[in-house]
């Protein structure tokens, strides 16, 4: 029964460009050669058993340069500031490749961005040196009456490690120098300003550095070097002086003595906000920004709206994944919007609402979870009508990290029908790309599947019983891994999803990824395929799955020099 | 050896508010072109006419003969010509007679004449500023192959701000006027992103970021040196090494103290008595701006549309320009005689070689990258909107190119284009640059696409 079914799959999904996979089979996690899911077709169904994959050390640049999110977090922590500084706004924007835009391998240092970094480098300099207050901020917070222990200190939490003697004797000539620049401060205050200003232009502030090596296949990270890439993850900025001092003393390569930084490092607000900017970029949130509709069409929209939907995801993130503890399970479950007056009127909620977001409890079954939220659905929407494709490429992607090929060059527009013959999207749709078309390996069995659960939602997010006035259906199915699972609309979709593997998975990457800073690795599979399963199994919290990602045995190690 | 062919320069951005004046800050964000070759661009407008064959006064600018020029005959038979004053530069130059400016001018003869100087287009047509070019000049077009889209060629006048007809030479797009800048303090401050800090503060700026370049560079090619690093990491470690020593070569790429000194002098640019200073300040800040890679492409209108300035020749101030031109003191039909007036107006043409020859000995003084001087990297251009002074035609203007964009030109003749089309002058200092087609056949379609096409016979080296 069960090669019966498998050659049925693969039959069906060879048509997808080719590939021999199941949706969720790329990474040969759950969803694929190692999947957990039960056969669909039920009688002698022989159960599959999950082959536990090794987990392997990471691989990967030795040179990641920060993102800008991460260089300006550490300027911040760097002066001792309450908030950041904003000097990276005026940075070129980065490209990567992946979700991310913390993939450090895919970041260089061009001739406009080497302008960028001296202009802030000066800048910051400046303003650590201001008095002595900041100084004593930049040095982390004890100003060492010493010069050469000053850029001692300047130096180890710039480089995030100790100066080598050749580049602290570097530092203390350009020390010396300081006031034949800044004539109009004190030497002291002078010659740390054009230290800082060298040490923030150095290769070892950009970019994370890890130079250990070793023959084995395992090579542990120095403690300077693992500071670095959990406060890099969990912070998206530097270590502080806790964590430094405990990468100084050595205590951090002691596993208890780690946990425990670990521990009171979810537990500060940097983790927060990290967690907030990675759903920001999962979701691409930025891109409501962009968002625009007919308000002859949609009065409901505004130019407003955009902030709207954009405060509603992070208050929601807040509320579920961080005050709130939860993990993805409650992300895409949690039946509670977060609204003012403005996304009120677009969900068509009952009572009086203003300016401030109030927490609403979603309780007529139309709602619930991140993906039926305005943002997701307006952006993944045409002007006028819902976008069930690209709804489902998002779903594929974001939340299944199914393996869809790109599309095909020439994609030809979603033929308008016959007027005469009033059809909803999903019917034109189906016929364009449903089974029997050339769209079919992709569309029927993977992309249309997510996309039209949310067929209740417009083009602006609203919820409608009608399409074309003839009635919305928003049933479907969708090959998890290998089992069918069968749901109506976008609630359920996304609570059958919340107890899927697939899913678990997924995110379970994507925030190896994030916390890694760097793009996807098929040597991640062990690593993804234990989260992912405690992750569902467990019912873990957002900061579980970054202890157990941080605390793990490829967090502390990279690939040795076989 | 620097490898310019990686740089990247940028333009102002703007809005960054910083307490030091900043370099690299006012650098544009559009990467130039990939070019095999740097090649430069710079024409420079008078207005009024010369005195030359066709006109009142006989043949007083150009060689006596067409075909090959020396400097020998350029100071011997031709010495009284005004081109005589270029004769250092004989080999390298290439006269280009009776080029025809093809569309009416029924409203006013400058007005209807500057914009398709650049263009080869038609205009909107009027008087005074009213016409407008139906089409984008040559500089912009250059400017998109040789700086890269995005960046503005550089647009000088020497000249008042108001005028009858403002400056209308430099066209970004249909009725589009490119907005000039009087100012070559000004240019000098956006181009550098220096602030209004004493020279000896701009120096220790400079010095001060060097000590901290040399220490960073040490740690890159430490880093990017380490036989740990991937390829990758190398190859972005060394994009980063090749960024911070285009940026020190930005910081060196000082214009000379003097020329520095003379652009920082001119407070009040817009003044008469000052117009032949900025237009050589200008020249100074284009040489400049085309050896540091900053801009490809410059213009220059020296003078108002009908350039009244009186100019200041041999301590003399003569007449309005526009009334040498015109032979009477008025600038209409009716007036009281200038008894001398064609003298005068080849006395001005003279000037106004001897301004261009500044601009050759300026790109004459920088080397090339790729040997010689930058003017042989280059096609510096010296024409006029009209022909004659009286009657003010336009069949017959000239154009004195120098520079051959790097072996592209054949210098060293004057070329009769017979009244043929200016579109064919523009052609040619297109494909001068190196630019080309599509299927890499030479450029003969810029302009109006009712002009006959082609390229200026024999100016070209291989077409």
């Amino acid at each position: 029964m069960r090669l019966a079914m498998l050659s049925a799959l693969t039959g069906l999904l060879v048509a997808c460009e080719g590939r021999v996979v199941a949706p969720g089979g790329g990474d040969g996690t759950a969803a694929g050669i190692g999947g957990t899911g039960a056969g669909a077709g039920g009688g002698d169904e022989i159960t599959p058993v999950e082959v536990i994959l090794p987990e392997l050390p990471f691989a990967g640049s030795r040179a990641p340069r920060l993102s800008h999110v991460e260089y300006e977090n550490t300027a911040r922590d760097l002066l001792g500031s309450a908030t950041t500084l904003g000097l990276s706004s005026a940075f070129t924007p980065d490209t990567t490749s992946s979700t991310f835009t913390n993939n450090g391998a895919d970041l260089v240092v061009t001739a406009t961005q080497w302008g960028d970094y001296q202009t802030a480098a000066e800048e910051l300099a400046r303003r650590a040196t201001l008095n002595t207050a900041a100084l004593t901020a930049a040095a982390g917070g004890t100003l060492p009456a010493d010069d050469a222990a000053l850029v001692a200190a300047l130096g180890r939490r710039a480089f995030r490690r100790a100066l080598t003697n050749e580049e602290q004797a570097s530092l203390m000539t350009l020390f010396g120098r300081g006031p034949t620049y800044y004539s109009t401060q004190t030497a002291r205050l002078a010659g740390a300003r054009l230290v800082l200003e060298a040490l923030l232009q150095s290769p070892h502030f950009l970019y994370r550095v890890e130079l250990s090596s070793g023959a084995g296949p395992n090579v542990s990270l120095n403690a300077y070097e693992l500071a670095n890439r959990l406060s890099y993850g969990l912070w998206q900025s530097m270590p502080d002086t806790a964590l430094l001092a405990a990468a100084a003393d050595g205590s951090l390569l002691d596993a208890a003595a780690y946990s425990a930084q670990v521990t009171r490092m979810l537990g500060d607000a940097r983790t927060g906000a990290s967690i907030q900017v990675f759903h920001a970029q999962l979701l691409d949130q930025a891109k409501y920004a962009d968002i625009t509709r007919s308000t002859t069409l949609f009065p409901e929209f505004s130019v407003e709206l955009r902030e709207s939907m954009r405060q509603e995801q992070v208050r929601f993130i807040d509320a579920v994944a961080i005050a709130g503890n939860g993990g993805i399970r409650q992300l895409l479950t949690e039946k509670a919007a977060y609204v003012d007056r403005r996304l009120a009127a677009v969900y068509g909620l009952p009572g009086t609402f203003n300016d401030t977001y109030q927490r609403v409890a979603l309780t007529d079954g139309k709602r619930g979870g991140l993906l039926t939220q305005v943002g997701f659905l307006a952006l993944n929407a045409s002007s006028t009508e819902s976008d069930p494709i690209h709804r489902g490429v998002f779903v594929n992607h974001k939340v299944l990290c199914a393996p869809l090929p790109a599309p095909p060059n020439m994609v030809p527009p979603l033929p308008r029908g016959d007027p005469n013959v009033p059809k909803t999207l999903r019917q034109r749709i189906t016929e364009f790309t449903g089974a029997g078309t050339c769209g079919a390996g992709c569309h029927s069995t993977m992309i249309n599947p997510a996309g039209f659960a949310f067929e209740h939602y417009d083009a602006l997010g609203r919820w409608r019983d009608t399409d074309n006035n003839l009635p919305v259906d928003a049933r479907d199915s969708y090959v998890f891994g290998r089992e069918r699972k069968s749901y109506n609309g976008g609630v359920e979709m996304q609570n059958v999803m919340a107890e899927d593997r697939m899913t678990h998975d997924c995110y379970a990457r994507h925030w190896l990824e994030f916390l890694a800073g760097r793009g996807y690795a098929p040597s991640d599979k062990g690593l993804i395929q234990r989260v992912g399963k405690s992750s569902l199994a467990d019912d873990l919290a957002v900061r579980d799955v970054l202890r157990t990602l941080v605390e793990s045995e490829p967090f502390k190690t990279r690939a040795g020099d076989m | 050896m620097i490898d310019w062919s990686r740089r990247k320069f940028l333009k102002g951005i703007g809005g960054v508010t910083l307490a030091l004046p900043l370099f690299e800050s006012l650098l544009s964000r559009e990467a130039r072109a990939q070019v095999t070759r740097h090649r430069f661009l710079m024409v420079m407008r008078a207005g009024n006419g010369i005195v030359q064959e066709g006109g009142d006064g006989g043949e007083r600018f150009w060689p006596s003969a067409t075909g090959a020029i020396s400097a020998a005959t350029m100071r011997g038979a031709d010495a009284t010509r005004a081109t005589s004053v270029l004769a250092d530069y004989a080999e390298k130059l290439l006269f280009i007679k009776k080029v025809r400016l093809p569309f009416a001018r029924n409203s006013c003869g400058h007005s209807e004449a500057i914009p398709q100087v650049l263009t080869a287009q038609n205009h909107t047509g009027g008087s005074g500023n009213a016409a407008l070019a139906l089409g984008r000049s040559v500089d912009w077009h250059l400017s998109d192959a040789l700086n890269g889209p995005g960046q503005a060629p550089l647009c000088f006048m020497a000249g008042p701000t108001s005028a009858y007809i403002t400056n209308a030479l430099s066209w970004s797009g249909p009725q589009q006027r490119a907005a000039a800048d009087r100012s070559p303090r000004t240019v000098f401050m956006r181009l550098t992103g220096l602030s209004t800090a004493p020279a000896e503060v701009q120096r220790l700026i400079a010095e001060r970021r060097k000590s901290v370049n040399d220490l960073v560079r040490g740690q890159l090619t430490t880093l990017k040196n380490d036989p740990r690093m991937s390829t990758k990491d190398k190859q972005r470690l060394d994009q980063h090494l090749t960024a911070v020593r285009d940026m020190e070569v930005q910081m060196t790429c000082d214009l000379p103290m003097d020329q520095a000194t003379a652009v920082n002098a001119i407070t009040a640019p817009e003044g008469n008595d000052v117009r032949a200073d900025v237009a050589r300040r200008f020249m100074d800040l284009a040489a400049w701006a085309f050896n540091c890679r900053l801009n490809h492409v410059a213009t220059m209108q020296i003078g108002h549309g009908n350039d009244a300035t009186q100019y200041i020749i041999d301590g003399q101030k003569l007449p309005s320009f526009h009334f040498i031109s015109h032979r009477i003191y008025s600038d209409g039909s009716e007036g009281e005689a200038i008894p001398d007036a064609v003298d005068l107006h080849a006395k001005v043409d003279k000037f106004q070689m001897t301004l261009f020859k500044h601009l050759l000995d300026r790109l004459s003084s920088y080397p090339s990258a790729y040997g010689g001087t930058l003017l042989d990297d280059s096609v510096a251009v010296w024409t006029n909107d009209l022909g004659s002074g009286p009657p003010h035609d336009a069949s017959n203007t000239p154009w004195v190119l120098a520079g051959s964009g790097g072996g592209q030109l054949n210098t060293g003749r004057v070329i009769d284009h017979n009244r043929k089309n200016v579109n064919q002058v523009l052609n040619t200092l297109i494909n001068a640059m190196g630019v080309r087609k599509g299927d890499g056949s030479p450029v003969d379609d810029f302009g109006d696409a009712s002009l006959a096409k082609g390229n200026v016979t024999g100016a070209l080296v291989g077409v």
